[in-house]
């Protein structure tokens, strides 16, 4: 294994104790009533389950005298079973489409006045609807093959619950981004670092696009599958004071508006658990090096100053990747789309599968699919035109294939597309970190054809130009074949997480 | 530490294949970066920030300068014979500090991407072409990338591509 186990054990046992924390902390607390003190603790062995699995709850009371146990709802979902007066097993439905919590309350016997609960997350369906289309303002811009799918964010532990729609599914980032103007009225706990400062989250790119705003704390719901307690990052409306490392010097734009994102949110469900680790490395809480990069900035409930600097952040409180935090199928994703005939279309329905071959599911296997893993910066190398490219990934994020090539460019406006004169029909060779080899056919049409379709979002045959053509050396910026998201028209395409084990192999890695 | 040298003879004049490749390791314990059209020699040190290592290496008419952060970030300077930086390439989990890098190129590069910023369909890479600075890249969270330079500062008979 390539990452460092150590930084594995310290996430997965904070991990542990959220899972933990969950449970005793769904009616307030380890305790409640009189009863001279007597206290009891509640664990359970996994603190989400599948349809049909099972779960055990231990208790520890002070007096030594035991519990009964209750179940709320008391039908409907799940049963208790195997009660002793220190442990219970909770079972799911064998069927179950929403995601729900059950509440186990675990009596004193000595004091019966006492009493403590914990929660199960109750997973429900894994298959999340996705929907290419127009955006979420298609009278004022057009997007182009962006994969939406909608979120359901509640405060956790209530039934205090925003549905969006519209959210950009992305495999080349992690964390759920939710525009602060697409809930309104959906007070999220913020997260605090117990002095009254606020932690802030930034993500920023080349072209002076960024996204800012504070980290807060939902259930998250995708599809029928609940992620308690989910750190997000809710990007702030307005004209907030930011950070210039954050900012680019204030030059930068935030993409606060539904226009400037062409989506009211992101769900990055790529690779890694956090948007700040990478092969089993954490960059943001200290563990790697003592420099501090520019995601995670702390500052009072004023706001920040422009010359506020970033600041380490333990993992379990960093934005997560959301599937990370589902449980039994925690593992990764598969995505699904059909194959466009023609290759432009107003729109296109497929899948996105939570968990790899994950127990109680049938529908997400692996397969005949060829596993890919990667080196250190999550790559793997296609062969493209006799060019070697070191540092290739699959990433729904992007719009199109960004690649080198001596391919035509468009003209203006459109040139930094590709515009051969015929469709193009190419094959490239793509090869794994260690194991993983295949090669991929695929066609570039010209792009102001394509988009001569003004009515349709979905482009199978986009092309782009990314790098110089055969200059790519190790480590530079023109050894990249970005296969952005036409790749994923007529396949079924597996992101892995980072650590996680799966039945091909521990992630991360790309399978298809 | 004692510089580590190695020479190679050179058996043809076609560049840049070929040219006399001195490697020189040095351990600097100020590593720096020398800004975009700024002098190698003049640099602004952040030595609270970094301690990480810089390799040089030496073409016939241009040296590169590579240092690593040590958040893995990978920045070369491109250094003229006479001193001068006419281009910088990097990678990394993180942009590198572009005001620092840009130096005085900064602004034209802020209000470039100001100018050229469309509504957002999907992450895209970044290909600005002006006159006088150049400034191309992209990538993902966690995987980014690009490169920036001053045509006009070019030596003769260096290519942009060398910039990378």
């Amino acid at each position: 294994m390539r990452f460092d186990r150590r930084i594995l054990e310290r996430v997965a046992s904070a991990l542990t104790l959220v899972a933990g924390t969950a449970l005793l902390a769904a009616c307030g607390g380890s305790s409640s009533g009189g009863g001279g003190g007597t206290t009891i603790s509640l664990s359970a062995s996994a603190a989400a389950v599948n349809p049909g699995q099972s779960t055990t709850i231990t208790a520890v009371v002070s007096d030594g005298k035991g519990v009964t146990w209750s179940l709320s709802p008391t039908t409907g979902l799940g049963t208790l079973n195997s009660q002793t007066s220190t442990a219970v097993t909770y079972t799911a439905p064998a069927v179950n489409a929403a995601g729900a919590f059950a509440t186990i309350t675990a009596t004193s016997v000595g004091t019966p006045s006492v009493s403590t609960s914990g929660q199960i997350t109750v997973q429900g369906s894994n298959v999340v609807p996705l929907t290419v289309d127009l955006g979420p303002v298609p009278t004022q811009a057009l997007a182009t093959n962006l994969f939406y799918t909608s979120v359901t964010l509640c405060v956790p532990g209530t039934t205090t619950c925003q549905t969006v729609d519209h959210i950009e599914v992305d495999t080349g980032s992690q964390g759920l981004r939710i525009l602060e103007s697409a809930i309104p009225g959906l007070a999220l706990p913020q997260l605090t670092d117990g002095s009254g400062n606020l932690f802030n989250n930034c993500v920023s790119f080349l072209d002076g696009s960024y996204l800012w705003g504070p980290v807060q704390q939902a259930d998250v719901t995708i599809g029928g599958e609940i992620a308690a307690q989910t750190f997000i990052q809710v990007v702030s409306s307005g004209t907030p004071t930011v950070p210039s490392s954050c900012s680019s010097n204030g030059s930068g734009t935030l993409e606060n508006t539904q226009l400037s994102l062409l989506a009211n949110g992101i769900l990055g469900v790529g690779l890694e658990p956090t948007d700040c680790t990478q092969a089993g490395l954490n960059f943001c809480d200290g563990s790697f090096s003592s420099s501090v990069p520019p995601v995670y900035y702390k500052c009072p409930s004023s706001g920040c100053g422009t010359s506020t600097g970033p600041t380490f952040l333990d993992a379990p409180d960093q934005v997560a990747n959301p599937v990370a935090n589902l449980g039994p199928d925690g593992n990764g994703v598969l995505i699904t789309l059909p194959a466009l005939t023609p290759t432009h279309q107003s729109t296109v329905s497929g899948s996105m599968i939570l968990g790899i071959g994950t127990s109680g599911r049938t529908n997400n296997g692996l397969g005949t699919a060829t596993v890919f893993d990667l080196d250190s910066t999550d790559s793997f190398t296609t062969t493209f035109s006799a060019q070697t490219l070191t540092s290739s990934f699959i990433d729904s994020g992007s719009n199109a294939y960004f690649f080198p090539s001596t391919q035509t460019v468009c003209a203006p406006p459109d040139n930094s597309f590709y515009c051969p004169s015929t469709i193009q029909h190419l094959s490239s060779i793509n090869q794994g970190f260690s194991q993983g080899l295949n090669t991929v056919n695929f066609e570039i049409e010209n792009a102001d054809t394509l988009f001569s379709n003004v009515n349709d979002s979905a482009f199978s045959t986009l092309g782009a130009p990314a790098g110089v053509f055969n200059n790519c050396i190790a480590g530079s910026g023109d050894c990249t074949f970005d296969w952005g998201a036409p790749f994923f028209y007529g396949k079924t395409v597996f992101t892995a997480i980072d650590g996680q084990s799966t039945p091909g192999g521990f992630g991360p890695f790309w399978a298809y | 530490m004692k510089p580590e040298t190695q020479r190679e003879t050179c058996r043809t004049t076609r560049w840049p294949q070929c040219a006399a490749v001195v490697l020189v390791i040095l351990a600097f314990s100020l590593p720096s970066f020398a800004e975009l059209g700024g002098y190698a020699d003049s640099v602004e040190v952040d030595r609270a920030k970094m301690k990480a290592s810089t390799k040089i290496t030496q073409n016939k008419s241009y040296a590169v300068h590579e240092i690593t952060t040590p958040n893995k970030i990978v920045v070369r300077e491109y250094v003229s014979a006479n001193g001068r930086v006419f281009g910088v390439a990097w990678r990394g989990p993180f942009l590198p500090d572009l005001s620092q890098i840009f130096g005085s190129y900064f602004q034209q590069y802020a209000d470039a991407v100001k100018a050229e910023h469309r509504a957002y369909s999907g992450r895209r890479p970044v290909d600005i072409r002006q006159p006088g600075f150049v400034v191309q890249g992209g990538g993902h969270m966690l995987g980014h990338f690009g490169r920036a330079y001053v045509p006009t500062m070019l030596p003769e008979g260096v290519s942009s591509d060398a910039i990378r």
